[in-house]
């Protein structure tokens, strides 16, 4: 079998800091690069740069010299997908968005902030894509977000920083976007009361926004396909076996219009949402179309950064919700901590162990919430924490950018919030 | 740099052309069997432009268009600066190595089965490796009249193996071809081998980090508090004169052959030897041109991530130096490489991580670990006898007193 597919990304972004009332570092970046991938004998050969087509698959032709075990499925029949914003960030003068910039750092002022940053981006991907299959994709997406952080000092320095970041225009800009930065302020102040948390495994109920980070950290890489190929995850060779309790449900969806929105992925395949968790149940994993082939899977799931290798990754993955409020959350702890917003977190896939840092936290005493804790941390072992997990009744997604293999790509994460027992780690 | 750009200088005061040229080949390993082999060939300019003494920035593969773009941005920017460096350079040793030009698929091939073989001889699962060499030529041009080019070669060696539910990785970077795949498959088959059967540490002990998990830990809290900028901007804990125990720093662009050894930065600074800590005391910080001008520093730690980002202040070859001892390990807890270290708070220094590789008088250990970067730099033991580089940090293991980090 022999086989070629060429991608073109076009890619133009503008990026702004406004930093304790400076605009630093503004950037403008236009970009234009193509990628080449050619399987021959069972093995590929690669190669990216801007060169006339012909000469690109001769060049990619020319690494795939070795023999190996790798094919494709189909990818269908392609298409075009063209999103339409209804203010493009474009059209609006960068005066105006600084503007915008200037009115999110005035709810950071506070006698105790020492130092804010309010980042703005937006970023037009044009994707098209070709292979020897005669399949042909073509999209236009735009993203657009803030990121707000804040620095407070008082006994100690502490940050906290929140973000809204969509696949969507200039539109976004509401209301929102103020009270997430009146919420910096007022949760920053909290944290500098806060105290150092206790240290040992309990009972600890994540927020929406943690669980997500669980969900996609500790779970999502667990059943990307290339890692059960490389044999480097617990979740290999599981399919059709109870990983967690029934009450969960995992979803990985890239036709939601969160930051992990795409209509086709890297290899031309048309995007749908995948279930990966079903009572409990592992159902399936996300895939390229070669582990798609050789793991008898669906495709789909490909993606890269600029016009590097596609590689299987996540999108908008998330848990479906469960039937807990919070109050009977924390009725059910009785005593543990809550934690909540997440500084990341990071995973291996092979062990199934993972560590996440929590952006803040209160001990839970008596089914209450009680005193407010900082620089809190969280592990333990994916399997053995969602055997016994309760959770709340919504779910909420929270935007990011996960990185694998040195490539970064615009993710979501969505959970409700989480009981569950895990080891809890702070500082000295 | 082929694009002609004498009438595009018009619109600005001052301005900047950095333009970079990257070759890269690489092969792939998955599951102990080469999967791809690949090329790459990546080119731009980076335009940064002075407009009434404010910097714009701009990336484009048309040095007109980042021009245009730059100056447009300049309008709104914050960033002062009345001209750029007239810059200089530093005659350093081994960071190009011209066999580079002639790699071809076969020698990826014979460097990716090396890497390997250890971990097929001990029935280790070779899970995922690669090798990438690359050639970098940078150019920069500015209007204050610097105009000089570098030349660089790396090669970057990373193997994970997995064995029977445990797992470790090893890494090995160098500016030229001699270099020791089969010691890091090696290496990494070993460590997952001896991580199996992992058991909780019932007693408080030393802790050692190997210079891989040394440099996770500094890359997210020192690193960033000695950046000139995160200073002047409140968004670190350090000043000048503070102590931290015993521990000399030194940020050494000039190292021969140092993974991050230049002539000149990324703004055309040349590159030098800084003492950011001697014998604990707080010395300098590391800096860009415009902040090593505010606080009447040394320039030269401006660096690019990739070709489209903006100059950021960066390490270079931290030297780390320390009283020495051959025996580091005995009696503590010796950590190779943990996971999240990324999380820790860069503000106040606070991190907790979890093991990955973890061993207590060679017996497989699981903990996670607790505390802050500097009331541990405070309480160094020693540091061990063989020197490694990893990334930015150039150190020997170090040995921390019982009760700095806490383990969990």
């Amino acid at each position: 079998m022999e086989f070629y597919d060429i991608r073109k990304v076009e890619s133009s972004s503008l990026i702004l800091n406004l930093e304790n009332g400076s605009v630093e570092k503004p950037r403008y970046e236009r970009s234009f690069s193509k990628g080449f991938r050619f399987l021959k004998n069972g093995f590929w050969g690669i190669f990216s740069g801007n060169v006339p087509d012909k000469e690109g698959i001769e060049r990619a032709k020319a690494n795939a010299v070795e023999k190996g075990d790798a094919s494709v499925v189909e990818a269908g029949k392609g298409g075009k997908y063209v999103m339409k914003v209804k203010k493009n960030p474009e059209d609006v003068s960068i005066e105006e968005k600084v503007k915008l910039m200037r009115e999110i750092e005035k709810e950071l002022k506070a006698d105790y902030i020492v130092s804010t940053k309010v980042v703005y981006m937006e970023n037009v991907r044009k994707f098209s894509y070709a292979d020897s299959f005669g399949t042909e994709a073509y999209y236009e997406v735009t993203r657009s977000g803030v990121i707000i952080q804040a620095v407070g000092k008082d006994d100690v320095m502490q940050f906290y920083s929140r973000r809204i970041l969509k696949p969507a225009g200039y539109e976004m800009f509401d209301d929102s976007v103020f009270e997430i930065a009146s919420d910096v302020r007022e949760r920053l102040c909290e944290l500098l009361k806060a105290k150092l948390p206790p240290s040992g495994e309990m009972d600890v109920i994540m927020d929406s926004n943690l669980c997500g980070v669980f969900v996609h950290e500790a779970f999502g890489h667990a059943v990307e396909a290339d890692h059960v190929l490389q044999g480097s995850t617990v979740l290999a060779g599981r399919i059709g076996e109870k990983v967690a309790c029934e009450e969960v449900y995992i979803y990985d969806d890239p036709t939601l219009m969160e930051f992990g929105f795409y209509p086709f992925d890297d290899e031309g395949v048309k995007a749908e949402r995948k279930v990966i968790v079903e009572r409990g149940v592992l159902k399936s994993y996300l895939h390229s179309r070669e582990t798609a082939a050789k793991l008898k899977g669906k495709p789909g799931n490909a993606r890269a950064q600029g016009v590097a290798e596609p590689i299987v990754r996540m999108s908008n993955t998330f848990m479906a919700k469960g039937e807990y409020s919070f109050d009977e959350l924390l009725e059910e702890a009785k005593n543990g901590v809550f934690l909540a917003g997440s500084r990341g977190g990071e995973t291996n896939p092979a062990t199934g162990y993972f560590q996440f840092n929590a952006q803040y936290g209160y001990i839970v005493r008596n089914g209450e919430l009680a005193e407010p804790i900082r620089d809190v941390s969280l592990s333990g072992n994916t399997l053995s924490i969602l055997k016994n997990i309760k959770l709340g009744n919504s779910i909420e997604f929270d935007p990011g950018f996960c990185g694998k293999a040195g490539q970064l790509v615009p993710v979501s994460d969505g959970a409700p919030l989480a009981l569950v027992r895990a080891k809890v780690g702070g500082v000295a | 740099m082929s694009q002609d750009v004498s009438s595009v200088e018009m619109g600005c005061d001052a301005w900047e052309i950095f333009y970079r040229k990257t070759e890269k080949k690489s092969i792939l390993v998955e599951k102990g069997r080469i999967k791809n082999i690949s090329s790459e060939i990546e080119e731009g300019y980076a335009v940064r432009v002075i407009v009434n003494h404010r910097i714009g920035f701009a990336f484009s593969h048309d040095v007109r268009e980042a021009f245009e773009k730059a100056i447009k941005v300049a309008r709104v920017s914050g960033e002062e600066l009345n001209n750029f460096p007239e810059g200089g350079w530093t005659k350093v040793k081994g960071i190009y190595d011209a066999r580079f030009e002639s790699i071809e698929a076969d020698w990826l091939k014979t460097a990716a089965e090396s890497l390997i073989m250890p971990c097929a001889e001990k029935s280790v699962n070779a899970a995922f490796g690669s090798i990438e060499v690359e050639r970098v030529t940078t150019l920069i041009k500015n209007s204050s009249g610097f105009e000089k080019e570098k030349k660089e070669t790396s090669c970057t060696a990373f193997i994970e193996a997995v064995y029977d539910g445990s797992s470790a990785y090893e890494y090995v970077q160098s500016r030229n071809l001699e270099i020791d795949f089969e010691s890091a498959g090696a290496r990494a088959a070993e460590l997952a081998i001896q991580s199996k059967n992992p058991s909780k540490l019932e007693k408080p002990c030393s802790v050692v980090f190997d210079t891989l998990a040394l440099n996770q830990i500094l890359s997210y809290t020192l690193y960033q508090a000695i950046s000139a900028e995160n200073f002047l901007k409140g968004r670190s804990p350090l000043k000048p004169g503070d102590f931290f125990g015993e521990i000399t720093i030194i940020d050494d662009a000039t190292l021969p052959g140092g993974l991050n050894t230049v002539p000149f930065d990324d703004e055309g600074c040349k590159a030098t030897k800084k003492e950011i800590f001697c014998k604990g005391e707080l010395k300098t910080f590391i800096s860009d041109y415009r902040n090593s001008l505010h606080l009447g520093i040394e320039a030269g730690n401006s660096f690019r991530d990739e070709l489209t980002s903006y100059p950021t202040i960066t390490p270079t070859n931290i030297v780390i130096k320390h009283k020495r001892s051959s025996d580091v390990e005995s009696d503590a807890l010796y950590v190779h490489s943990v996971i999240g270290a990324h999380t820790a708070n860069p503000i106040s220094g606070d991190f907790s991580v979890e093991c990955m590789n973890a061993f207590y008088n060679g017996k497989p250990v699981k903990a996670m670990l607790y505390g802050n970067i500097y009331n541990v730099l405070k309480k160094i033991e020693c540091i061990g006898k063989n020197t490694r580089q990893v990334d930015f940090t150039v150190s020997p293991p170090v040995r921390f007193c019982e009760g700095a980090i806490h383990i969990v």
